[in-house]
């Protein structure tokens, strides 16, 4: 959709008049564009010849240490804040467990202590916050959240179902948020079944309401069996309602999820059917940007989508849970991803300092480090990392056992060479 | 003669932008798992590393590639290879146009 004209100036003038954030780093620097929305991570002497070496340092993390890895950061890019468990909607395929819209669930953050949350995020260098919950806009401080956001110097992006999004809102908070992402589980007759009666309307008018004044809003896709099968469809419907962007996200079967797996989850051999078809869909559909979430990797790479040397060239990203990433959930505890239950005793968000407090990220570091058969003589490891490590701890109970989908765990195609030693 | 002086060196601008430049990462993430990758740019990516290695080649080609089936610049053609006794030359050597064109890729 084409924005207004005082919208496209706006625009305009930000992308002159933005400064890059640069973030030095072990191999050389992060550069960070918001206009528009780019990451660089830069070489010494790239760093060196765009006079980038001055640069403020962030802190270093307790996990930063890995001779092994040469792109190691020194902090998180991004952090992902549930910010309530409430919401309006009661979805089978929630892995939050949701909670009805009222009494206020106890033990949840309140606006102070997510301030606190946003200060000792920006304090570590973190570049980005993603605002989800639960449904965010429940949350009454929401706009002045994303004010305290910017003001630190974070940029906040932010997850809804759309229901209570009028042209108010639009026009005052939208415009705080870098990218704005309306959740669904298919068209309209899925979304409906999974969601109530009207959702799926509720859904496409926030995204056209977002879409006439904001350059960066899309729709999450979850890939449940229906919703992989319409896939083209929603695209589609995305495109025509505004959005620039459609997320896959794959289906997790944490929260209630747990129980609605057999029944929605699609196998890993319809998912090795995504990556001929997203080839087809980002050629046909042009005006919309194809994205897929980080458990998807193994059955893209596994489909043959690229050499995983030139996907982590080109920005793709395996489970970077505790590295590239962190999580919040609404007590405020710290987990490496948000589909991951923060361990016991895991470190108060609020407190400066919680990222190096102890080792809250445990089990995705040792992963990464030592992983076991058949990852570690996958030639994809250093891309995919082990594929969804929260999926792989609600099926087996292990948090370093390999992911129990990935097609070449199965032998769907060509194995790593432990595999046959791989119990199943 | 190295082996690496017989090889044509690619343009600097080439070296530059893949040896500098580690990771070019496009977009906001949304929430917590959507950090994988853009498919788009994805595509269009392979796309332009299609188009530059076409580039390359053709680049490699005029700047001093030697045809297979060519002699030397500095030395004599090999000589031919010696048959086993009672065999006998099929016929006239092919043309080097059709020794290239048959040179596996």
């Amino acid at each position: 959709m084409r924005l207004p004209a005082p919208a496209r100036v706006r625009l305009l003038l930000r992308r002159l008049v933005q400064r890059p954030i640069v973030r030095r780093e072990g191999f050389g620097c992060l550069v960070s564009l918001e206009h528009p929305p780019l990451l660089l991570l830069l070489d010494h002497r790239a760093t060196r010849r765009l006079g980038l070496a001055d640069a403020r340092t962030s802190t270093r993390l307790a996990t930063s240490a890995s001779p092994g890895d040469p792109l190691r950061l020194r902090a998180p890019v991004e952090a992902h804040l549930a910010l309530t468990r409430r919401c309006t909607h009661h979805c089978p395929t929630c892995y939050m467990d949701s909670l009805p819209p009222a009494p206020p669930p106890a033990g949840e953050l309140e606006e102070a202590g997510w301030r606190a949350v946003l200060r000792m995020l920006a304090g570590e260098g973190v570049l980005q916050v993603a605002l989800g919950g639960g449904e965010s806009l429940l949350v009454p401080y929401l706009a002045s959240l994303a004010r305290e956001a910017r003001s630190l110097g974070l940029v906040p992006n932010l997850t809804t179902a759309g229901g209570e999004i009028d042209r108010g809102w639009c026009r005052t908070v939208a415009p705080l948020f870098g990218c704005i992402h309306v959740s669904l589980d298919g068209p309209a007759a899925v979304h409906d079944r999974l969601r109530g009666a009207g959702a799926w309307q509720e859904a496409q008018q926030a995204l056209a309401r977002l879409a006439a004044v904001h350059p960066a809003v899309g729709a999450n896709l979850l890939l449940t069996r229906q919703g992989l099968a319409a896939l083209e469809e929603v695209a589609r419907l995305v495109r025509r309602s505004g959005g620039v962007q459609l997320e896959l996200l794959r289906f997790k079967p944490v929260g209630r999820a747990r129980q609605s797996e057999p029944a929605l989850a699609p196998g890993p051999e319809e998912l090795l059917t995504l990556w001929p078809r997203l080839q087809r869909l980002a050629c046909r559909e042009r005006g919309l940007r194809l994205r897929v979430d980080c458990s998807l990797i193994p059955f893209l790479v596994s489909a043959g989508a690229a050499d995983p040397g030139l996907l982590r060239r080109l920005g793709g990203l395996g489970c970077e849970a505790g590295h590239w990433l962190v999580a919040v959930d609404p007590q405020g505890r710290l987990s490496g991803c948000s589909f991951f239950p923060p361990l016991p005793g895991a470190p108060d968000a609020r407190l400066p300092g919680a990222l190096r407090a102890g080792d809250p990220f445990a089990p995705f570091t040792s992963f990464r480090t030592a992983p076991p058969a058949p990852c570690r003589s996958c030639d994809a490891f250093a891309l995919c990392l082990g594929g969804c490590r929260a999926v792989a701890f609600a099926r087996t109970g292990d948090p370093r056992a390999p992911d129990p989908d990935c097609p070449r765990v199965l032998g769907l195609v060509g194995r790593p060479a432990d595999a046959a030693g791989w119990p199943r | 003669m190295s082996r690496s002086a017989d090889r044509p060196r690619l343009p600097g601008f080439y070296h530059r932008l893949t040896r500098h430049c580690l990771t070019i990462r496009p977009g906001f993430n949304p929430n917590s798992s959507s950090l994988g990758f853009d498919v788009s740019a994805l595509v269009a990516g392979l796309a332009g590393v299609t188009l530059a290695t076409l580039c390359a080649s053709a680049w490699v080609r005029l700047r001093g590639g030697r045809r297979v089936g060519e002699p030397p610049a500095t030395g004599e053609a090999d000589p031919a290879p010696a048959l086993p006794a009672g065999e006998e030359a099929a016929g006239p050597s092919p043309e080097p146009e059709a020794i290239d064109r048959q040179a596996p890729r």
